[in-house]
């Protein structure tokens, strides 16, 4: 698994963190059952605070995406057809983002992106 | 997740100085770094917390137990590193080890002397020929060598070279690998923060100014820099400090949308800890 | 606890402990040898409160070289009561051993016994009790630098004693007889009792001194 953080990007770390995470599992490159690393080794290795890493894998929880038992660790859930289609939905809304972040930073406005949508579309 | 370390209204005055409503936790498991420049009350803080020093008021609980009605049960978990290390200078570090040893019930020797050959030390060795770095490690010696839940130490990279700091933060980062326990280390120096502290809590004038999370603090706060033609009163408000130059300025902020709606063209970078620090600390002075 | 105090009392000051140990001995000897006419219980008197002083003092020096040290064992789970108890507790050692080789050289030398009576002992117990009460809140409260003016003044008297203690007895003979006419158990019992109870409030005093103290 790999996981890049930015000191240059706006994200906060922990999301930074969470949507790679999440990434992950949509990929297959976390399947599912398997355990994620210890929030204290995890934490150690990309140099982020164990708090930061606790608040990702408690919300990853929260979104469904993870379970954890005490004692043990956190799994990637099993078996979430739910979440694989808002899943798929957020990897296009991550796309999205990515896009509108460029124009922005390019100073394109909404309405230039979104004709350059309809065009693209229409193209395949 | 319970606390390891709360500090309640602590208040202690001397003539020219005092510590006032000094409040804040330590989370379990997290390593907090305590900072602030020289002379702004974090030695007074821990002083006051080792009982040391008598406070005028405020509580101190340690592991959720009073301070002051557990007193030898609670120093019994307590790992001590104070700076300079106070040792008889005239002893042998084996000598110090038989003076300090009995007092703690979770002694162990093996410990103790694991750490010594991983610190090179020879015990026989007098330690009024020890470098700054030797003593240090040796008083990490003694507080991690009877099963300590935490760690509390006094300024400890002050003095020290990169690489033995270096060491030392490895050793607080494997310390922690075991669970259920806690650091709480003072310093000046920002830069061995930035790699393992989890919560800052910074002091200044005997006030504690902050207590966050050290990944909230460089998320939620950015290096702003522009033109000092664009800086007018109602903006220089969203800054928590400003420095000008002939070429432009360099401000702190944590709210940066405000800032970017106010001022176009501008350059904006994740600050360092101490960028944070200096911010708050000149900030307050206005 | 206390005793790994009075350990660390003794380590710290090794060197020093081990000359006035040799000392004790060698003074008394010499005061025997020299000048026999001198009333059994003086030279033990001496020996008793200047060994008790300077041996404290010897000890409370090397603690000043390095103040730090007592605040990292208060940081230890070392209670500020042990610290005191050990101070007090190393008085009684220097007192037994001082009584042990008293008793050695007077069979030795003098070949008498008894003339180191109990309670001379206790009289001398009392007298060193009372000095050394003083002496011990003062270091505690205002530091050796001020405690050793007070010692010195101290010592500086008992070297006059001598000469003070002859024109003692010639002139006082009359409360002597009064005295010798009490039972030796009441005396001793008088003397054990103000002895224990001076040493209880020195070290209560001294405790209440040090637990306020900064370290």
């Amino acid at each position: 698994m790999k996981i890049l953080i930015s000191n240059s990007s706006d994200k906060p770390l922990y999301q930074q963190i969470k949507e790679q995470i999440i990434d992950a599992i949509l990929k297959g490159e976390l399947t599912e059952g398997n355990p994620l690393p210890s929030i204290r080794s995890f934490a150690n290795d990309i140099k982020v605070s164990v708090l930061t890493i606790r608040r990702v894998y408690d919300e990853l929880e929260q979104e469904g995406f993870t379970t954890s038992q005490v004692g043990i660790g956190t799994f990637v859930s099993t078996g979430n057809v739910e979440l694989l289609r808002d899943s798929k939905r957020h990897m296009v809304e991550q796309k999205m983002q990515e896009l509108i972040d460029t124009a922005k930073t390019l100073n394109i406005t909404k309405e230039e992106l979104n004709a350059m949508m309809d065009i693209l579309y229409e193209e395949d | 997740m319970s606390n390891i370390l709360e500090v309640t209204g602590l208040n202690k005055y001397y003539k020219d100085f005092s510590l006032t409503d000094v409040s804040f936790t330590l989370p379990e498991d997290c390593i907090t770094g305590f900072i602030g420049v020289n002379g702004s009350g974090k030695t007074t803080t821990i002083r006051a917390i080792l009982g040391l020093t008598q406070k005028a008021s405020g509580t101190i609980k340690v592991f959720g137990k009073d301070m002051e009605t557990n007193e030898q049960e609670l120093k019994n978990r307590i790992g001590v590193v104070l700076d300079e290390g106070y040792f008889y200078d005239e002893l042998t570090m084996d000598e110090m080890k038989s003076i300090i040893a009995p007092a703690y019930s979770g002694w162990s020797d093996k410990d103790y002397k694991e750490y010594m050959d991983r610190f090179s030390l020879n015990p026989r060795q007098k330690i009024a020929t020890l470098s700054r770095g030797m003593r240090m490690k040796f008083a990490l010696t003694l507080a991690l060598s009877h099963g300590a839940d935490l760690l509390i130490m006094d300024e400890p990279t002050s003095g020290l070279d990169p690489l033995v700091r270096s060491q030392l933060l490895e050793i607080m980062t494997d310390y922690m690998k075991q669970g259920g326990k806690g650091v709480f280390f003072s310093t000046h120096i920002t830069s061995d923060l930035d790699k393992v502290a989890d919560m800052l809590i910074l002091i200044h004038g005997g006030k504690i100014l902050f207590e966050k999370e050290k990944d909230y603090l460089l998320d939620n706060h950015r290096l702003v820099k522009g033109d000092v033609k664009a800086l007018n009163d109602k903006n220089r408000k969203q800054f928590l400090n400003i420095q000008t130059t002939d070429f432009g300025f360099t401000g702190v902020t944590d709210k940066l949308s405000e800032v970017q709606k106010s001022i176009s063209d501008i350059l904006v970078e994740r600050p360092t800890i101490e960028d944070i620090m200096l911010a708050y600390i000149e900030g307050g002075r206005k | 606890m206390v005793l790994h105090l009075v350990k660390k009392d003794i380590l710290i000051a090794k060197k020093f402990v081990f000359v006035a140990m040799l000392v004790v001995i060698a003074v008394p000897l010499l005061i025997m040898l020299t000048a026999p006419s001198i009333p059994g219980f003086l030279p033990f008197l001496y020996m008793v409160v200047i060994g008790e002083l300077l041996l404290l003092q010897a000890i409370s020096q090397e603690e000043a070289k390095y103040p730090k040290a007592v605040a990292l064992l208060c940081a230890a789970p070392y209670t500020r009561s042990a610290f005191v108890k050990a101070k007090y507790i190393f008085f009684i050692l220097i007192f037994a051993y001082c009584c042990v080789v008293n008793t050695l050289l007077m069979l030795v030398i003098n070949k008498q016994p008894n003339s180191l009576d109990l309670t001379a002992m206790l009289a001398v117990l009392l007298v060193s009790v009372i000095i050394y009460g003083i002496y011990m809140p003062i270091e505690f409260k205002y530091g050796l630098v001020k405690a050793k003016f007070v010692s010195m003044i101290a010592i500086f008297a008992f070297s006059l004693g001598p000469t003070i203690f002859a024109s003692f007895f010639a002139n006082i003979t009359i409360d002597f007889s009064a005295l010798a006419a009490i039972s030796s158990g009441v005396k001793n019992i008088v003397l054990a009792l103000a002895s224990i109870a001076v040493f209880g409030i020195s070290m209560m005093v001294s405790t209440k001194i040090f637990s306020k103290k900064e370290l």
